[in-house]
């Protein structure tokens, strides 16, 4: 696939994506694209609306069957559910850590393997996050061990 | 059938400890019987090695289930329990007869050494697999 950059004075960035048809690497290009522009709807503690990119969030964590978004230094409620987190952002690197969390996996800076098959992650902002022993062998998975 | 299947995993964990203590004892048995001309294992021995070891292994899942080897005070008392069990049932029922204080001494030494072996090992089964999950990490980051 040819890609070319072009730098020109226009009043906002285009991205225009030239084929025969719509082949395995086009959609995957437009499945990149579409994801990167996706957001992810929180409100902050005095009810304010807040749009996130689905890679500011660390992690997202259900309690009393509410959800919260943890950023690097914020933390932010949603209206989707954990499965829902799961679900539509998994291409981007989200994962189910354990019944009540879900884990950006970019936003893990180490994981330290635990006895039992546990894992404790440090997160970017140096928040620990144990993923349990049920969860492990997905998170595994998805690191492609 | 969810407590039956608790159970189940429990019988297995247990299961697998206890033959692994029970061998280790035997073979000792069987050595210093062998270093005293005797080559024969008492059936008896073998019992209270296996019940002492089941004993044992069942605390061992008790005070260190899966995940808690790196607390320092529950693996004090897994190493407390293994040298009461293990000293007090040699003392009690026998196990090594005929042995010289300086043999009670060496196999005093090889039960600890034992023991940190066994710690040491899943020490060095983290390490590995903190390394291969770091690689992993990476590469899946710089991938995406």
């Amino acid at each position: 696939m040819k890609i070319t950059v072009e730098h020109r004075d226009v009043p906002e960035n285009e991205i225009v994506l030239r084929c025969r048809e719509l082949d395995d690497e086009m959609l995957h290009v437009l499945s990149l694209l579409r994801s990167g522009m996706q957001t992810i709807c929180g409100w902050t503690e005095d009810k304010q609306m807040v749009f996130l990119r689905p890679g500011e969030v660390l992690y997202a964590e259900s309690v009393d069957n509410r959800t919260w978004l943890y950023c690097e230094d914020t933390v932010r409620r949603t209206a989707l559910t954990l499965a829902e987190l799961e679900s539509r952002y998994e291409a981007l690197g989200f994962c189910r850590v354990s019944r009540s969390m879900v884990v950006n996996l970019h936003g893990i800076r180490q994981p330290k393997s635990c006895a039992g098959s546990r894992i404790e992650a440090t997160m970017r902002n140096g928040e620990k996050v144990m993923i349990s022993r049920h969860y492990g062998p997905l998170l595994r998975e998805r690191l492609g061990m | 059938m969810k407590q039956f299947l608790r159970f189940y995993y429990w019988g297995m964990e247990v299961k697998l400890y206890m033959s692994l203590y029970t061998t280790a004892l035997v073979v000792f048995q069987g050595i210093t019987e062998a270093l005293q001309g005797r080559f024969a294992v008492n059936v008896w021995i073998m019992l209270e090695m296996l019940l002492v070891s089941f004993a044992f292994a069942a605390i061992q899942y008790a005070v260190l289930p899966a995940g808690q080897w790196s607390s320092k005070g529950w693996l004090a008392a897994w190493v407390a329990c293994a040298n009461v069990l293990y000293i007090g049932g040699a003392l009690v029922f026998g196990w090594f007869p005929g042995v010289p204080l300086w043999g009670d001494i060496v196999l005093i030494a090889i039960l600890e050494i034992s023991l940190w072996a066994i710690w040491f090992g899943e020490q060095v089964a983290c390490w590995r697999d903190t390394r291969a999950l770091n690689r992993s990490l990476r590469k899946f980051q710089q991938e995406a």
